[in-house]
């Protein structure tokens, strides 16, 4: 059985380009050498309750925070965040949606079910940037939660 | 069809007062078909002539005919001893209630709403026919006054005549509405399918480009050492192209929910408006040299989103098209004229050209390079779909290098026009 390390920022995200360029931006900041990515909204939640290939995992080696995209294969990332949320064991973990979806009833729906923060992908690059280092100095190195 | 049936049909004689060739043709062929003998007259008084050569079993007429119309004619019918049991049909497009009065007067039997499907005309026709032999024709003695639409009218027609006539009627508003029940439905599908195909092209055509922009500017960093003065360009090139197409898809999806946005009409202080949405633009933008007259102009009832939209899209065109003078001037204001209040916006920039006129209000149409003036030309059509939601119109004036004057007009009395998309 695989086992893991203390993950500081789990990052949901199928596009492949989309996660390299949020993956530089925090290495840059000194905050990409523990982020774990998967790919689909099934994985996420394996990981997020340590549960599937996930099982070796304990639930205090975190996430400190969530990235979560909200078009994903399998499971979407409404649905990730109903399940993050709705339980006792990991609605207290920041869940930032990272997404390129603007559309109101995404943005609503999100804040009703509890989500920390919802961030829209700046299409220009530089934007991009500023935006996903914000999110990763507020939430990693600023902000301090009880997990 | 049964033998019977063909044999009682060929007993009929179907006369069709119809001033258009065409559809007095297109009649005749589908009865002829159905086996009725039928005859065609281009008017009121050739239908009369020939009705009193030869009496007919039904007369199916148009109203607006020359010479005589088909009220004159079915009061000729109906007043002439031998003709007056002889049904008449009148075709109306069933669009206001003068029809109903007139038809009444003149002592019509039977509506026929036009455009006719074939199935509803053939079954009422056997309802008139079956019929007849039920009514025994008794003129009466004393007629009814009715009032409709500010108008007295005197029907003199018999009870079973006025009863046929109002199931004729019942018969096709039921039939309007299963109609429009029908496509309601079917706009609501498609309002949906719109809904969902402008979510994904919001999510799904972002995100490449992001990789576009991204990627090449990687690229830019990560091989800065073994890239000249060329291949720095093309990157750029690249970049601004990913950038123009993210304005792009957003403009459009900016168009697009213009479109399905729920109207909220309350009263709009439009000078109020014009004023705080040009003070927002000369803000975000260099243009302080720019002279703005704000004229006086009426307050209206509209929707404030969708018509602070309107003035920030005119305003920020005479903005930018007025940009390169060395005094630019925008003046916008606004009167009252009948049933509407105009408003405009004009401007002394890069004008139009009139020639390309139809273009100016069209999704994508730019009468400008993008590197004269830059824009996706999406603008004025969010003008023309925001103003049409409240039932109004727009049109513009221009000279090229002699500055353009756009114009709008809203009903003094709002509503949402969703059939106007």
């Amino acid at each position: 059985m695989a086992t893991f390390e203390k993950v500081e920022i789990l990052m949901v995200e199928d596009s492949a380009a989309d996660a390299e360029l949020t993956l530089r931006v925090l290495k840059k900041h000194h905050l990409g050498n523990s982020v774990f990515w998967v790919k689909d909204g099934a994985d996420a939640l394996d990981f997020a309750f340590c549960a599937g290939q996930y099982a070796g995992r304990q639930m205090e080696n975190g996430p400190r925070l969530i990235l979560l995209d909200i078009k994903l294969p399998k499971v979407d990332g409404i649905e990730v965040l109903r399940k993050i949320k709705g339980d006792d064991r990991t609605r207290m973990i920041p869940v930032v949606m990272l997404t390129s979806s603007q559309e109101g009833r995404d943005i609503r729906e999100c804040y009703e079910l509890g989500v920390n923060s919802y961030i829209v992908k700046p299409v220009e690059f530089d934007k991009f940037v500023e935006t996903v280092t914000q999110v990763g100095l507020y939430w990693v190195v600023m902000n301090k939660t009880p997990v | 069809m049964n033998p019977q049936k063909k044999i009682r049909n060929n007993e009929v004689h179907i006369l069709i007062a119809e001033d258009s060739a065409t559809q007095a043709e297109q009649l005749k062929y589908l009865l002829e078909q159905h086996h009725y003998a039928v005859t065609t007259a281009a008017n009121g008084r050739l239908a009369l002539e020939a009705a009193r050569q030869r009496k007919p079993t039904l007369i199916i007429t148009d109203i607006v005919m020359p010479e005589m119309d088909g009220y004159m004619l079915c009061k000729a019918v109906k007043s002439d001893d031998n003709l007056k049991d002889v049904p008449v049909v009148m075709v109306t497009s069933l669009s206001g209630m003068q029809d109903i009065a007139k038809s009444l007067e003149c002592g019509a039997d039977n509506f026929i709403r036009k455009p006719y499907e074939p199935k509803i005309l053939l079954a009422r026709i056997d309802y008139i026919l079956l019929n007849r032999e039920l009514r025994r024709t008794r003129q009466l003695e004393v007629g009814m006054e009715v009032y409709l639409a500010g108008k007295k009218h005197f029907i003199t027609s018999e009870r079973e005549q006025i009863v046929d006539l109002l199931i004729s009627t019942y018969d096709e508003a039921i039939h309007m509405n299963e109609e429009l029940a029908r496509r309601t439905a079917q706009l609501e599908a498609t309002n949906k399918e719109l809904e969902s195909f402008s979510y994904s092209v919001s999510h799904d055509l972002r995100a490449p480009l992001r990789a576009i922009d991204g990627f090449s500017r990687m690229l830019e960093e990560d091989y800065q050492a073994r890239l000249d003065e060329e291949g720095r360009r093309q990157i750029r090139v690249i970049r601004d192209n990913a950038h123009k197409m993210g304005q792009l898809i957003d403009d459009l999806l900016a168009f697009s929910r213009m479109g399905r946005k729920a109207m909220a009409v309350s009263p709009v202080d439009m000078a109020a408006l014009a004023a705080e949405v040009f003070s927002e633009l000369r803000q975000a933008g260099d243009h302080r040299s720019v002279r703005f007259d704000l004229r006086p102009m009426p307050a209206c009832d509209g929707d404030p989103v969708l018509l602070r939209q309107v003035w920030a899209n005119l305003l920020s065109n005479a903005l930018k098209f007025s940009g390169r003078r060395e005094t630019p001037l925008i003046e916008a204001g606004g009167q009252s004229e009948g049933r509407e209040n105009v408003y405009y916006v004009t401007d002394n920039g890069a004008g139009f050209d009139m020639q390309y006129y139809d273009k100016l209000f069209g999704v994508f149409q730019r009468l400008h390079g993008g590197e004269e003036f830059p824009g996706t030309g999406v603008g004025l059509a969010i003008v023309q779909r925001a103003v049409a939601r409240h039932g109004g119109r727009v049109w513009a004036e221009g000279k090229v290098d002699q500055g353009a004057t756009f114009r709008f007009a809203l009903p003094r009395e709002a509503e949402d026009h969703d059939g106007d998309l």
